[in-house]
């Protein structure tokens, strides 16, 4: 059985007429309605336009602005609420920032006042041998200010390759907390005396930790570029920085990773004192009240 | 003058009385907005080729602002109203713009 063959579809003569759609889009004409109706008053013998003062011009006007009114109060309302409650919060942020300052403030005054009492009551009881002990005690844990030679650090996270195709998600190389405690422990070991890391005095009792995506120095997150400071000896720590073990990591991560690292020996550079100096006390618990609870 | 008198007074109906808009409505505004501009500009061309019907003119406001609101209510049916609306915005955006550009050629001949 045969199909009876498909006739051939005649030919468009208009050339143009694959632009139709186009053209329409480009230069519609106007409202078929109009025209339409234009024509029927003309056959009555009416002229082609209705005029624009009637009561239902009046009616459509009047809803047509009130549609527009009622809209651009209604979507933009939200925005002076916000405004009032971000003017809020920012007072808020400021005065809680403020009440900070002043705190810490307060916080250097006592230290320098106990400072000057324990070496006050160590002169009297020790003689004035011991008053240098106090003092480089309050070294090593990080209570006092240092300033002094040393080398600073800076590691920044990989900046986004031209490579991959447009759009995708491109995910650089971060620095994460092992670098950060890498290029500590480095420093530690080549005889820094103070270290501190974006301004956060390291102590015997710091952390540095990776929670998420932030990195985490005694509870505190910091933000890149991450500077590593370090008081000591500048001939050695120069020479861990560039040579020596963490100099080694340090171009690893730059080579491979495209970590940006730069170090940088420094003449002066001054270490605040650590802001939790907590001293903890162990004891042994009664018998009684260890078995009360 | 009518109809500028009657949008004038929409206007201060608009601003005095502000009527709470119910949320479920307020996706639906913006959509009605241009589409009753799209409608006016087209009268807009009508009356400056001298063919300007009012009843026309009605017809297609209302048809314009049910049919825009329809397509998106639509839309939020199916999950699909953000790409809904904006098709909407295309197409009347288009012929807002077609229709000005054939008012700027009846104003200024260019």
């Amino acid at each position: 059985m045969r199909l009876p063959r498909a006739g051939v579809a005649e030919r468009n003569p208009d050339p143009a007429a694959s632009m139709a759609l186009l053209e329409q889009v480009l230069d519609p004409p106007v409202g078929p309605g109009y025209q339409s109706a234009a024509a029927a008053r003309e056959e009555e013998g009416l002229p082609p336009s209705s005029g624009y003062s009637t009561a239902l011009m009046f009616v459509t006007s009047l809803v047509l602005g009130t549609l527009v009114t009622v809209s651009a109060v209604t979507l933009r309302a939200p925005d002076p609420v916000a405004a009032e409650t971000r003017a809020q919060l920012i007072s808020r942020i400021e005065a809680a920032q403020q009440a900070g300052d002043e705190t810490s403030e307060r916080v250097d005054e006592l230290r320098a006042q106990i400072l000057e009492l324990e070496q006050a009551q160590v002169r009297s009881a020790q003689g004035p041998a011991a008053e240098g002990g106090i003092a480089a005690a309050s070294l090593q844990v990080g209570a006092q200010a240092v300033r002094g030679p040393g080398v600073v650090v800076v590691l920044q996270d990989a900046l986004p390759g031209d490579s991959g195709s447009p759009g995708e998600p491109q995910n650089p190389e971060r620095v994460n907390a092992r670098d950060i405690q890498l290029v500590v422990n480095g420093l530690w070991s080549a005889g820094a005396e103070a270290v501190s890391v974006n301004e956060h005095r390291l102590t015997s009792t710091s952390a540095i930790r990776f929670a998420g995506e932030a990195i985490i120095v005694d509870f505190r997150g910091l933000a890149p570029p991450y500077e590593i400071r370090a008081i000591g000896d500048p001939e050695r720590l120069a020479q861990e920085t560039s040579t020596g073990m963490t100099g080694a990591y340090l171009a690893e991560v730059r080579n491979q990773l495209g970590i940006r690292a730069e170090v940088t020996t420094q003449e002066e550079i001054t270490i605040g004192p650590a802001e939790r100096l907590t001293t903890r006390v162990g004891r042994v618990p009664d018998e009684a009240t260890g078995q009360d609870r | 003058m009518i109809p500028v008198l009657g949008l004038l007074l929409g206007v201060a109906v608009g601003l005095l009385v502000s009527p709470e808009v119910p949320l479920w409505l307020q996706p639906y505004l913006p959509i009605a907005v241009i589409a009753a501009l799209d409608a006016v500009f087209g009268a807009t061309r009508a009356a400056l080729e001298g063919i300007f019907n009012d009843r026309v003119f009605v017809i297609s406001f209302l048809s314009n602002v049910v049919v825009a609101a329809l397509i998106v209510f639509l839309g939020n049916q199916l999950g699909v109203g953000a790409q809904l609306s904006t098709g909407v915005v295309v197409v009347l955006g288009l012929r807002i713009f077609s229709n000005v550009a054939a008012i700027r050629r009846h104003l200024l001949g260019a």
